[in-house]
């Protein structure tokens, strides 16, 4: 493997490519006990229409099948669980869908070698049938079911319904009950034929472990005669810059309305280190603007109308950018009308040196602490190979950034029919009028 | 475990160091630990809020926010919680090693940690009376927003029905109705209170050297522990008044909590580890009888799992189900915990509960939070086997040791929140 080193973190870690296409990031996390996995595929949520391997003519599939094929990834041929198996090992599994990304994952302290077998060979074993297929379908619909119980949910999902008019990250990654229950065990090994080929997948590993002996494991248990093609055709779909509707107003079990303010942004970005930047220069002014250290915060906290913080940040993601405010208040629209003011006196004003370089080194502590965790490290590495950025640059990234950065994507964001409000009312606030 | 390195034990003050210098992040932490009671559990918890509000040197929370900031994102913390009867309330700070940044922060940390416990507005001088209100309508929705969480609600709902008029039925945030009468003078007296009539805890975690500690306690974080701090035994006994209770708040998913007394004493290790094999194996994960037999093979519900709580002796079934599955998933329920008890399971079971426990117990070696928490709940609860030996006996519980732990396994009601 080749060894890659990042000085300003003391941090080696190592890269290949296998025969497949497959590519392998090791990080070592010398003296720790815990051994992290992940086999993630460059499949969400959101790749809804794709050319499927060897046919010429793009297939639409139902909202949701990412996720599904997710869980039924689990059920193995013999009858055995994948989760069992694992458990039998003493490690502990699991595994997640987003809108880019499905990663199958476990960690543990013992049995690594074995599990990581296991791993690899489990996701490379599909096993759909009518039977288990419809099986499925009950318990991922209580899935979406305890999200729809979640005012937080509703909160964020009609958000993005309300910003994107087409792009597919509007729907929700479960997908709906009606949705689920549509998908077909052919619809499940069209999208696992095309998009769970290794030159579309990455294995990602944190921890203190022997090299020679992972890749020895890695290269005994690879399937070498699967099919492999790293480019596959996804269809995007055009999506106009300004958001579908202004503001969505809902109810939910809650005591105290949430709300959510979400700044679509326009993706002019090409390489994965200008995604980067830009997501933290962006992620910095929205730290200037709302977090706890801010004006605006003092003038909501002062005026009683927020309860607790107010949590911001911006996402550049594969396909999509936007950053978004969100809490609680007693009048979600004065809070927007409050943030709607500072707005514009920032993009007038600009972020002073000094807070500048407060939040900077906030921002750097906060970076060195993910560190910490060898879960908390690969997730957040994983996450950010989805846009094909290297998790450990991002110290020397920060460190680039300069006043002069921050005021010219200030010029960029907040563009006029850019924000969304999203905001769930208490159920008991339904018959007053608004 | 026990890498906890004694600095000073007086009547009422522990201090100590775990020492690891594998993570970039350092912890400092101190713990307050009194008998709980409701006539103080609403003024405690409102007084660790408003004492992370303002201090002498940084009277706003915009002060205490930039503060944090320059010192490269240190993280305040404070709560309250319970242990069975007693409360406990921190205050830690977690900050980067000097080693990753340009420059020493860490007697900086110190004294922002000394400045938050020792120089608090509330204490000293006036807080503002519109923040003093305002911190006052934060915990009264803080309290309410417990509502927002329909699973966890349900949790809190059953443990209040098992323990009417009981200690153990006093929620760690307080009550709603006792906030408005507070006043800042009352903070002022628990103030003192706690900090004169509390057994406290100061831990160090990280790259830390034994002599330098030694120094800045001297200085800073100093105080009076030549007083003896008694807290009471608690007893262990439930005062159900109904043995079902179903309540409606239009839940599109069922929220079932079935509440047991379990009889397991915390001080009893061998059956406490017999019994932490036990509930594993009926419900601690996805290779429980539960998860797999009631979940996966019956497609009953989402979520599906076992909690004991070593303080109060007790242990809580709790699933997420469709709401007309109600009685056949407390039928299959019942019919599992009935299996442990007779036994119904096998040697692969137990391997493999015995894995998950030792698998979970060694990870928490990598969280330098986790094992503060960790060495704090044994010294405070006087436990004198070392952690390794007592992962030793949880490997080695035998089946009839499990079997025995769930012989007091008594289920005491049953609570639906739909």
């Amino acid at each position: 493997m080749e060894k890659l080193s990042i000085k300003s973190l003391n941090q080696d870690y190592y890269f290949t490519t296998l025969k497949n296409g497959l590519e392998i990031y090791y990080i070592p996390k010398k003296g720790f006990k815990q051994k992290y996995a992940s086999l993630t595929v460059d499949f969400g949520s959101n790749d809804l229409e794709f050319v499927p391997i060897g046919l010429d003519k793009p297939i639409k599939v139902n909202d949701g099948i990412a996720h599904f094929l997710e869980h039924k990834m689990f059920e193995q041929e013999d009858g055995v669980g994948a989760l069992e198996r694992f458990s039998k090992l003493g490690v502990s599994a699991n595994a997640y869908t987003n809108y880019t990304q499905t990663s199958y994952l476990f960690s543990g302290v013992d049995n690594f070698y074995e599990s990581l077998k296991f791993l690899i060979s489990y996701v490379q074993s599909p096993f759909y049938t009518e039977e288990n297929v419809e099986k499925e379908k009950g318990i991922i619909a209580q899935e979406i079911k305890m999200y729809e119980d979640m005012p937080t949910w509703t909160l964020m999902n009609n958000a993005r319904r309300a910003m994107y008019k087409n792009n597919n990250v509007r729907i929700s990654i479960a997908g709906s009950v009606e949705s689920i229950y549509r998908i077909t065990p052919d619809e499940l090994y069209d999208c696992y034929n095309t998009f769970y080929n290794p030159a579309n997948m990455k294995l990602v590993i944190v921890g203190d472990i022997d090299i020679d002996e992972m890749l020895k494991v890695v290269e005994e248990v690879n399937d070498l005669s699967i099919p492999h093609q790293k480019e596959i055709i996804r269809i995007e779909k055009e999506e106009p810059e300004c958001v579908s509707r202004k503001l969505v107003e809902d109810y939910g079990s809650i005591s105290m309305p949430l709300f959510l303010i979400g700044y679509k942004d326009r993706e002019n970005t090409k390489t994965p280190i200008e995604k980067l930047k830009k997501e933290i220069i962006s992620d910095i002014i929205f730290e200037a603007i709302f977090s706890e250290g801010s004006r605006l915060y003092d003038r909501l906290y002062r005026s009683g109308l927020l309860m607790g913080d107010l949590k911001a940040g911006y996402l550049c993601q594969k396909g999509y950018e936007y950053g978004l405010v969100y809490g609680m208040s007693i009048d979600p629209k004065k809070v927007k009308e409050a943030v709607d003011e500072e707005i514009k006196i920032v993009k007038k004003e600009g972020i002073s040196l000094s807070d500048f370089d407060r939040l900077k080194k906030k921002f750097i502590g906060a970076y060195l602490m993910t560190h910490d965790s060898v879960s908390g490290l690969a997730n957040n590495f994983v996450s950010y190979l989805s846009i094909g950025a290297n998790y450990l640059d991002y110290l020397d990234v920060i460190n680039d950034i300069s006043i002069v950065d921050v005021r010219d994507r200030l010029s960029e964001m907040f563009y006029e029919g850019s924000e969304v409000l999203s905001i769930v009312y208490p159920n008991e606030q339904k018959d007053k009028v608004l | 475990m026990d890498s906890i390195e004694l600095i000073k034990k007086d009547k009422s003050v522990v201090s100590g160091i775990i020492f690891d210098d594998r993570f970039k992040t350092n912890q400092i932490s101190v713990f307050f630990e009194r008998e709980i009671s409701k006539k103080d559990i609403t003024k405690l918890s409102l007084l660790f809020n408003m004492m992370r509000t303002g201090t002498i040197e940084y009277p706003t929370h915009t002060d205490m926010a930039k503060r944090e900031e320059e010192l490269y994102g240190l993280s305040l913390g404070g709560s309250t919680t319970k242990k069975g009867n007693k409360l406990v309330g921190y205050f830690k700070v977690s900050f980067i090693s000097d080693k990753y940044i340009d420059r020493s922060i860490l007697d900086d940390a110190i004294s922002y940690l000394d400045e938050i416990i020792f120089n608090p507005l509330i204490a000293y001088a006036k807080s503002p009376d519109d923040i003093f209100l305002l911190e006052k309508q934060n915990l009264k929705n803080e309290i309410e927003a417990k509502i927002n969480d329909k699973i966890g609600y349900a949790q809190d709902r059953c443990l209040e029905l098992m323990f009417e008029n009981h200690p153990f039925s006093i929620p760690d945030s307080g009550y709603i109705d006792d906030i408005d009468s507070i006043s800042q003078e009352d903070l002022k007296e628990i103030y003192k209170d706690l900090l004169s009539n509390s057994k406290k805890y100061i831990i160090f975690s990280g790259d830390f050297e034994k002599d330098s500690i030694q120094k800045i306690l001297g200085e800073k974080l100093a105080f009076d522990g030549d007083i003896e701090i008694e807290i009471s035994e608690p007893c262990f006994d439930v005062s159900i008044d109904k043995t079902v209770v179903e309540e409606n708040m239009g839940t599109t998913q069922g929220k079932l909590v079935i509440g047991y007394t379990n009889g397991i004493n915390r001080k009893d290790t061998r059956k406490r580890f017999s019994y932490m094999v036990a509930n594993s194996i009926l419900g601690g994960g996805a290779h429980s009888l539960l998860f797999n037999n009631v979940r996966e093979k019956e497609s009953m519900c989402y979520y599906i799992s076992s909690s004991p709580d070593k303080y109060m002796q007790i242990t809580l079934i709790q699933a997420g189900i469709e709401i007309e599955n109600y009685e056949r998933a407390l039928e299959l329920i019942r019919k599992e915990v009935e299996k442990v008890r007779m036994g119904d399971f096998t040697d692969e079971d137990i391997s493999t509960a015995k894995k998950y426990l030792v698998n979970a117990r060694k990870s928490m070696a990598d969280s330098i939070s986790s094992k503060t928490i960790i060495d704090f709940d044994r010294l405070s609860d006087d436990i004198q086997t070392s952690f390794d030996e007592e992962t030793a006996i949880l490997e080695n519980v035998t089946k009839e040791e499990i079997m025995e732990s769930f012989q007091d396994m008594k289920e005491e009601i049953v609570y639906f929140l739909s």
